[in-house]
Protein backbone atom coordinates (compact mmCIF):
# COMPACT_ATOMS: atom_id res chain seq x y z
CA UNK A 1 0.00 0.00 0.00
CA UNK A 2 1.64 3.22 -1.15
CA UNK A 3 0.62 5.46 1.85
CA UNK A 4 2.07 2.96 4.34
CA UNK A 5 5.33 2.75 2.46
CA UNK A 6 5.46 6.55 2.43
CA UNK A 7 4.93 6.74 6.20
CA UNK A 8 7.52 4.05 6.90
CA UNK A 9 10.08 5.82 4.72
CA UNK A 10 9.44 9.11 6.51
CA UNK A 11 9.64 7.44 9.93
CA UNK A 12 12.86 5.56 9.06
CA UNK A 13 14.53 8.69 7.76
CA UNK A 14 13.78 10.71 10.93
CA UNK A 15 14.99 7.91 13.15
CA UNK A 16 18.15 7.50 11.11
CA UNK A 17 18.77 11.26 11.17
CA UNK A 18 18.32 11.33 14.94
CA UNK A 19 20.81 8.52 15.50
CA UNK A 20 23.30 10.08 13.04
CA UNK A 21 22.95 13.42 14.79
CA UNK A 22 23.92 12.06 18.18
CA UNK A 23 26.88 9.96 17.05
CA UNK A 24 27.94 12.55 14.49
CA UNK A 25 27.84 15.33 17.09
CA UNK A 26 30.03 13.40 19.48
CA UNK A 27 32.50 12.41 16.80
CA UNK A 28 32.75 15.96 15.46
CA UNK A 29 33.29 17.45 18.92
CA UNK A 30 36.02 14.93 19.78
CA UNK A 31 37.69 15.45 16.41
CA UNK A 32 37.46 19.22 16.86
CA UNK A 33 39.10 19.06 20.28
CA UNK A 34 41.92 16.88 18.93
CA UNK A 35 42.40 19.25 15.97
CA UNK A 36 42.48 22.32 18.23
CA UNK A 37 45.01 20.59 20.51
CA UNK A 38 47.12 19.77 17.44
CA UNK A 39 47.01 23.37 16.21
CA UNK A 40 47.89 24.74 19.67
CA UNK A 41 50.81 22.29 19.87
CA UNK A 42 52.10 23.46 16.49
CA UNK A 43 51.87 27.07 17.67
CA UNK A 44 53.72 26.23 20.89
CA UNK A 45 56.47 24.50 18.91
CA UNK A 46 56.75 27.56 16.64
CA UNK A 47 55.83 25.42 13.64
CA UNK A 48 52.68 27.43 12.90
CA UNK A 49 52.16 31.16 13.28
CA UNK A 50 49.19 32.40 15.25
CA UNK A 51 47.92 34.47 12.34
CA UNK A 52 47.87 31.45 10.02
CA UNK A 53 46.21 29.22 12.61
CA UNK A 54 43.19 31.49 12.96
CA UNK A 55 41.58 30.18 9.80
CA UNK A 56 42.01 26.56 10.97
CA UNK A 57 40.61 27.26 14.44
CA UNK A 58 37.76 29.18 12.84
CA UNK A 59 36.94 26.25 10.57
CA UNK A 60 37.04 23.82 13.49
CA UNK A 61 34.77 26.00 15.60
CA UNK A 62 32.34 26.29 12.69
CA UNK A 63 32.09 22.52 12.62
CA UNK A 64 31.60 22.32 16.38
CA UNK A 65 28.86 24.95 16.33
CA UNK A 66 27.18 23.20 13.43
CA UNK A 67 27.43 19.83 15.15
CA UNK A 68 26.21 21.05 18.52
CA UNK A 69 23.51 23.58 17.75
CA UNK A 70 23.24 23.76 14.03
CA UNK A 71 22.10 20.29 13.04
CA UNK A 72 18.46 21.32 13.03
CA UNK A 73 18.97 24.12 10.54
CA UNK A 74 21.44 21.99 8.62
CA UNK A 75 18.75 19.34 8.11
CA UNK A 76 16.26 22.05 7.22
CA UNK A 77 18.70 23.61 4.75
CA UNK A 78 19.76 20.34 3.13
CA UNK A 79 16.11 19.28 2.66
CA UNK A 80 15.34 22.62 1.05
CA UNK A 81 18.33 22.09 -1.25
CA UNK A 82 17.04 18.67 -2.18
CA UNK A 83 19.70 16.76 -0.24
CA UNK A 84 17.98 13.75 1.35
CA UNK A 85 20.88 12.76 3.59
CA UNK A 86 21.72 15.55 6.06
CA UNK A 87 25.39 14.67 6.66
CA UNK A 88 25.96 15.30 2.96
CA UNK A 89 25.25 18.93 3.79
CA UNK A 90 28.02 18.82 6.38
CA UNK A 91 30.40 17.37 3.80
CA UNK A 92 29.43 20.16 1.40
CA UNK A 93 30.14 22.69 4.12
CA UNK A 94 33.44 20.92 4.79
CA UNK A 95 34.39 21.11 1.13
CA UNK A 96 33.65 24.83 1.15
CA UNK A 97 35.81 25.34 4.23
CA UNK A 98 38.69 23.35 2.68
CA UNK A 99 38.42 25.45 -0.46
CA UNK A 100 38.58 28.67 1.56
CA UNK A 101 41.56 27.36 3.54
CA UNK A 102 43.29 26.35 0.28
CA UNK A 103 42.80 29.81 -1.24
CA UNK A 104 43.94 31.44 2.02
CA UNK A 105 47.14 29.37 1.99
CA UNK A 106 47.63 30.14 -1.70
CA UNK A 107 47.51 33.86 -0.92
CA UNK A 108 50.04 33.42 1.88
CA UNK A 109 52.39 31.36 -0.30
CA UNK A 110 52.15 33.87 -3.15
CA UNK A 111 53.12 36.69 -0.79
CA UNK A 112 56.02 34.71 0.64
CA UNK A 113 57.22 33.68 -2.83
CA UNK A 114 57.20 37.30 -3.95
CA UNK A 115 59.22 38.35 -0.90
CA UNK A 116 61.70 35.50 -1.37
CA UNK A 117 62.15 36.45 -5.03
CA UNK A 118 62.81 40.07 -4.12
CA UNK A 119 65.26 39.03 -1.40
CA UNK A 120 67.13 36.72 -3.77
CA UNK A 121 67.33 39.45 -6.44
CA UNK A 122 68.51 42.05 -3.94
CA UNK A 123 71.10 39.58 -2.62
CA UNK A 124 72.40 38.95 -6.14
CA UNK A 125 72.55 42.68 -6.95
CA UNK A 126 74.28 43.53 -3.67
CA UNK A 127 76.80 40.75 -4.22
CA UNK A 128 77.52 42.11 -7.70
CA UNK A 129 77.87 45.61 -6.28
CA UNK A 130 80.20 44.39 -3.55
CA UNK A 131 82.33 42.56 -6.09
CA UNK A 132 82.55 45.70 -8.19
CA UNK A 133 83.52 47.89 -5.20
CA UNK A 134 86.13 45.36 -4.04
CA UNK A 135 87.54 45.16 -7.55
CA UNK A 136 87.76 48.98 -7.78
CA UNK A 137 89.30 49.13 -4.34
CA UNK A 138 91.88 46.46 -5.16
CA UNK A 139 92.71 48.26 -8.40
CA UNK A 140 93.14 51.58 -6.58
CA UNK A 141 95.36 50.13 -3.86
CA UNK A 142 97.37 48.18 -6.44
CA UNK A 143 97.88 51.39 -8.40
CA UNK A 144 98.96 53.26 -5.27
CA UNK A 145 101.47 50.53 -4.38
CA UNK A 146 102.85 50.52 -7.88
CA UNK A 147 103.39 54.28 -7.85
CA UNK A 148 104.89 54.28 -4.37
CA UNK A 149 108.64 54.82 -4.25
CA UNK B 1 72.59 60.63 -19.75
CA UNK B 2 69.66 61.19 -22.02
CA UNK B 3 68.40 58.87 -24.74
CA UNK B 4 69.00 61.54 -27.33
CA UNK B 5 72.72 61.49 -26.52
CA UNK B 6 74.98 60.17 -29.28
CA UNK B 7 76.38 57.39 -27.10
CA UNK B 8 73.57 55.89 -25.10
CA UNK B 9 74.36 53.55 -22.24
CA UNK B 10 73.20 50.10 -23.24
CA UNK B 11 73.02 47.08 -20.95
CA UNK B 12 72.80 43.55 -22.28
CA UNK B 13 71.02 41.33 -19.79
CA UNK B 14 71.86 37.67 -20.35
CA UNK B 15 69.86 35.29 -18.16
CA UNK B 16 71.72 31.99 -17.87
CA UNK B 17 70.76 28.72 -16.29
CA UNK B 18 73.30 25.93 -16.72
CA UNK B 19 74.77 27.45 -19.88
CA UNK B 20 78.40 26.49 -19.39
CA UNK B 21 78.58 25.02 -22.90
CA UNK B 22 77.42 28.12 -24.74
CA UNK B 23 78.06 31.15 -22.54
CA UNK B 24 81.69 31.73 -23.52
CA UNK B 25 80.87 31.71 -27.24
CA UNK B 26 77.88 33.99 -26.65
CA UNK B 27 80.01 36.48 -24.74
CA UNK B 28 82.70 36.36 -27.44
CA UNK B 29 80.05 37.17 -30.06
CA UNK B 30 78.74 40.02 -27.91
CA UNK B 31 82.23 41.45 -27.43
CA UNK B 32 82.86 41.26 -31.17
CA UNK B 33 79.55 42.66 -32.41
CA UNK B 34 78.26 44.77 -29.52
CA UNK B 35 81.34 45.87 -27.65
CA UNK B 36 79.76 49.26 -26.98
CA UNK B 37 77.28 47.69 -24.56
CA UNK B 38 77.76 46.75 -20.92
CA UNK B 39 76.95 43.13 -20.10
CA UNK B 40 75.25 41.61 -17.10
CA UNK B 41 75.00 37.83 -16.88
CA UNK B 42 72.29 36.79 -14.44
CA UNK B 43 73.09 33.30 -13.24
CA UNK B 44 69.72 31.82 -12.36
CA UNK B 45 70.96 29.40 -9.72
CA UNK B 46 73.04 27.27 -12.08
CA UNK B 47 74.62 24.09 -10.77
CA UNK B 48 77.34 24.02 -13.45
CA UNK B 49 80.23 26.36 -14.24
CA UNK B 50 78.14 29.23 -15.63
CA UNK B 51 79.26 31.67 -12.94
CA UNK B 52 82.91 30.66 -13.28
CA UNK B 53 82.77 31.28 -17.01
CA UNK B 54 81.24 34.72 -16.47
CA UNK B 55 84.00 35.44 -13.96
CA UNK B 56 86.72 34.22 -16.32
CA UNK B 57 85.29 36.30 -19.16
CA UNK B 58 85.48 39.38 -16.96
CA UNK B 59 81.84 40.39 -17.34
CA UNK B 60 79.60 41.66 -14.62
CA UNK B 61 77.34 38.97 -13.20
CA UNK B 62 74.62 38.64 -10.59
CA UNK B 63 74.20 35.22 -9.07
CA UNK B 64 70.73 34.30 -7.84
CA UNK B 65 71.08 31.93 -4.87
CA UNK B 66 68.59 29.49 -6.36
CA UNK B 67 66.67 28.96 -9.57
CA UNK B 68 63.84 31.49 -9.86
CA UNK B 69 63.01 31.12 -13.52
CA UNK B 70 63.92 33.21 -16.53
CA UNK B 71 61.33 35.88 -15.72
CA UNK B 72 62.86 36.67 -12.34
CA UNK B 73 66.36 36.52 -13.83
CA UNK B 74 65.52 39.09 -16.51
CA UNK B 75 63.76 41.24 -13.93
CA UNK B 76 66.99 41.23 -11.91
CA UNK B 77 68.65 42.73 -14.97
CA UNK B 78 66.01 45.45 -15.21
CA UNK B 79 66.61 46.33 -11.56
CA UNK B 80 70.35 46.48 -12.19
CA UNK B 81 69.78 48.75 -15.19
CA UNK B 82 67.53 51.03 -13.16
CA UNK B 83 70.25 51.52 -10.53
CA UNK B 84 72.99 51.84 -13.11
CA UNK B 85 71.11 54.56 -15.00
CA UNK B 86 71.19 52.80 -18.36
CA UNK B 87 69.33 54.24 -21.34
CA UNK B 88 68.48 50.94 -22.99
CA UNK B 89 68.27 47.35 -21.85
CA UNK B 90 68.69 44.46 -24.28
CA UNK B 91 67.32 41.06 -23.34
CA UNK B 92 69.64 38.46 -24.85
CA UNK B 93 69.71 34.66 -24.63
CA UNK B 94 72.79 32.86 -23.32
CA UNK B 95 72.38 29.81 -25.53
CA UNK B 96 73.94 31.46 -28.57
CA UNK B 97 70.77 31.57 -30.67
CA UNK B 98 70.69 35.37 -30.77
CA UNK B 99 73.34 36.84 -33.08
CA UNK B 100 74.87 39.88 -31.37
CA UNK B 101 75.03 41.72 -34.71
CA UNK B 102 71.36 42.63 -34.17
CA UNK B 103 72.03 44.56 -30.98
CA UNK B 104 73.30 47.60 -32.83
CA UNK B 105 70.34 47.44 -35.24
CA UNK B 106 67.95 47.25 -32.31
CA UNK B 107 69.53 50.26 -30.63
CA UNK B 108 69.25 52.23 -33.86
CA UNK B 109 65.66 51.13 -34.35
CA UNK B 110 64.51 52.09 -30.87
CA UNK B 111 66.17 55.49 -31.15
CA UNK B 112 64.79 56.19 -34.61
CA UNK B 113 61.26 54.92 -34.05
CA UNK B 114 60.51 56.61 -30.71
CA UNK B 115 59.29 53.23 -29.55
CA UNK B 116 59.52 52.05 -25.97
CA UNK B 117 60.28 48.48 -26.97
CA UNK B 118 61.68 46.78 -30.07
CA UNK B 119 60.79 43.10 -30.18
CA UNK B 120 62.69 40.67 -32.37
CA UNK B 121 60.74 38.69 -34.94
CA UNK B 122 62.27 35.38 -35.91
CA UNK B 123 59.64 34.11 -38.28
CA UNK B 124 59.97 37.12 -40.57
CA UNK B 125 63.76 37.12 -40.58
CA UNK B 126 66.16 35.15 -42.71
CA UNK B 127 66.32 31.94 -40.76
CA UNK B 128 69.75 30.43 -40.46
CA UNK B 129 69.44 26.67 -40.15
CA UNK B 130 66.39 26.99 -37.96
CA UNK B 131 62.99 25.48 -38.54
CA UNK B 132 59.74 26.00 -36.73
CA UNK B 133 57.72 22.85 -36.29
CA UNK B 134 54.00 22.79 -36.96
CA UNK B 135 53.24 22.62 -33.25
CA UNK B 136 55.49 25.57 -32.59
CA UNK B 137 53.74 27.60 -35.26
CA UNK B 138 50.37 26.58 -33.85
CA UNK B 139 51.45 27.60 -30.35
CA UNK B 140 52.73 30.93 -31.61
CA UNK B 141 49.45 31.56 -33.46
CA UNK B 142 47.46 30.80 -30.31
CA UNK B 143 49.57 33.15 -28.18
CA UNK B 144 49.29 35.90 -30.81
CA UNK B 145 45.52 35.49 -30.76
CA UNK B 146 45.39 35.70 -26.96
CA UNK B 147 47.60 38.78 -26.84
CA UNK B 148 45.46 40.41 -29.51
CA UNK B 149 42.33 39.71 -27.45
CA UNK B 150 44.00 40.88 -24.23
CA UNK B 151 45.66 44.01 -25.57
CA UNK B 152 44.24 44.77 -29.00
CA UNK B 153 47.77 44.65 -30.47
CA UNK B 154 49.02 42.22 -33.08
CA UNK B 155 52.50 40.77 -32.68
CA UNK B 156 54.32 38.46 -35.05
CA UNK B 157 56.57 36.51 -32.70
CA UNK B 158 55.47 36.75 -29.07
CA UNK B 159 57.99 34.25 -27.70
CA UNK B 160 61.16 35.76 -29.14
CA UNK B 161 63.50 36.64 -26.28
CA UNK B 162 65.58 39.19 -28.21
CA UNK B 163 64.26 42.63 -27.30
CA UNK B 164 65.38 46.10 -26.40
CA UNK B 165 63.62 48.36 -23.91
CA UNK B 166 64.04 52.05 -23.23
CA UNK B 167 64.47 53.41 -19.73
CA UNK B 168 60.76 53.88 -19.11
CA UNK B 169 59.75 50.39 -20.22
CA UNK B 170 62.67 48.87 -18.29
CA UNK B 171 61.64 50.69 -15.11
CA UNK B 172 58.08 49.48 -15.55
CA UNK B 173 59.23 45.90 -16.03
CA UNK B 174 61.60 46.12 -13.07
CA UNK B 175 58.40 46.22 -11.04
CA UNK B 176 56.00 44.19 -13.13
CA UNK B 177 57.94 41.71 -15.24
CA UNK B 178 55.88 38.49 -15.39
CA UNK B 179 57.35 35.43 -13.73
CA UNK B 180 55.79 32.84 -16.02
CA UNK B 181 55.50 32.90 -19.79
CA UNK B 182 57.41 36.14 -19.51
CA UNK B 183 57.90 36.98 -23.20
CA UNK B 184 54.27 36.81 -24.39
CA UNK B 185 52.87 38.13 -21.11
CA UNK B 186 55.18 41.14 -21.08
CA UNK B 187 54.00 42.10 -24.59
CA UNK B 188 50.38 42.07 -23.42
CA UNK B 189 51.31 44.04 -20.30
CA UNK B 190 53.33 46.65 -22.14
CA UNK B 191 50.62 47.16 -24.75
CA UNK B 192 47.92 47.49 -22.12
CA UNK B 193 49.96 50.12 -20.31
CA UNK B 194 50.42 52.28 -23.35
CA UNK B 195 53.99 51.42 -24.28
CA UNK B 196 54.79 51.53 -27.96
CA UNK B 197 56.16 48.22 -29.19
CA UNK B 198 57.62 47.86 -32.69
CA UNK B 199 59.12 44.81 -34.31
CA UNK B 200 62.40 44.09 -36.04
CA UNK B 201 63.30 41.09 -38.16
CA UNK B 202 66.09 39.04 -36.69
CA UNK B 203 67.62 35.71 -37.58
CA UNK B 204 68.18 32.83 -35.25
CA UNK B 205 71.01 30.37 -34.93
CA UNK B 206 70.91 26.84 -33.60
CA UNK B 207 72.02 26.42 -30.00
CA UNK B 208 75.79 26.41 -29.59
CA UNK B 209 75.60 24.21 -26.51
CA UNK B 210 73.34 22.65 -23.93
CA UNK B 211 69.93 21.26 -24.77
CA UNK B 212 66.50 22.79 -25.08
CA UNK B 213 64.23 22.05 -22.15
CA UNK B 214 61.13 22.16 -24.36
CA UNK B 215 59.71 18.64 -24.68
CA UNK B 216 56.18 18.11 -26.00
CA UNK B 217 54.81 17.81 -22.46
CA UNK B 218 56.57 20.96 -21.30
CA UNK B 219 55.47 22.84 -24.39
CA UNK B 220 51.86 21.86 -23.76
CA UNK B 221 52.18 22.82 -20.11
CA UNK B 222 53.78 26.13 -21.16
CA UNK B 223 50.89 26.85 -23.52
CA UNK B 224 48.28 26.25 -20.83
CA UNK B 225 50.12 28.35 -18.26
CA UNK B 226 50.90 31.06 -20.81
CA UNK B 227 47.26 31.26 -21.88
CA UNK B 228 46.10 31.68 -18.30
CA UNK B 229 48.92 34.12 -17.53
CA UNK B 230 48.10 36.34 -20.53
CA UNK B 231 44.42 36.30 -19.59
CA UNK B 232 45.20 37.40 -16.05
CA UNK B 233 48.25 39.59 -16.73
CA UNK B 234 46.07 42.60 -17.36
CA UNK B 235 44.20 42.10 -14.11
CA UNK B 236 47.39 41.82 -12.07
CA UNK B 237 48.53 45.38 -12.72
CA UNK B 238 45.42 47.03 -14.12
CA UNK B 239 44.84 48.21 -17.66
CA UNK B 240 46.01 51.79 -17.16
CA UNK B 241 49.57 52.93 -17.24
CA UNK B 242 51.02 52.85 -13.73
CA UNK B 243 54.48 54.32 -14.20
Amino acid sequence: MPPVVGELTSYDFSKLASVTMQSGQLLLIVAALVAIAFVVTLIRLRMLRESYSIVFVGAILLFVVTATWGFGWMIWLTRRLGVTYAPSGVFTLGFGVVAVVGIYLGVIITGLQSKIKTLAQENALLEARLRSVESDSAGASGGAEASAP
Amino acid sequence: MGEENATPRVLLVIPAFNEQDSLAATLADVRREAGFASVLVVDDGSSDLTTDIALDEGVEFARLPFNLGVGAAVQTGFKYAQRGDFDFVVQFDADGQHPAKFVRKMVERIRDSSADVVAGVRVAGDLESYTFTFLRRLGSWWLRLLIWIASGQRFTDPTCGLRIYNRRAASFLAKHYPEIAAEPCSLALLSNHGFKVVELDVSLRPRTGGATSLTFGRSLSYMIIASWAIATATLATGRRRTD
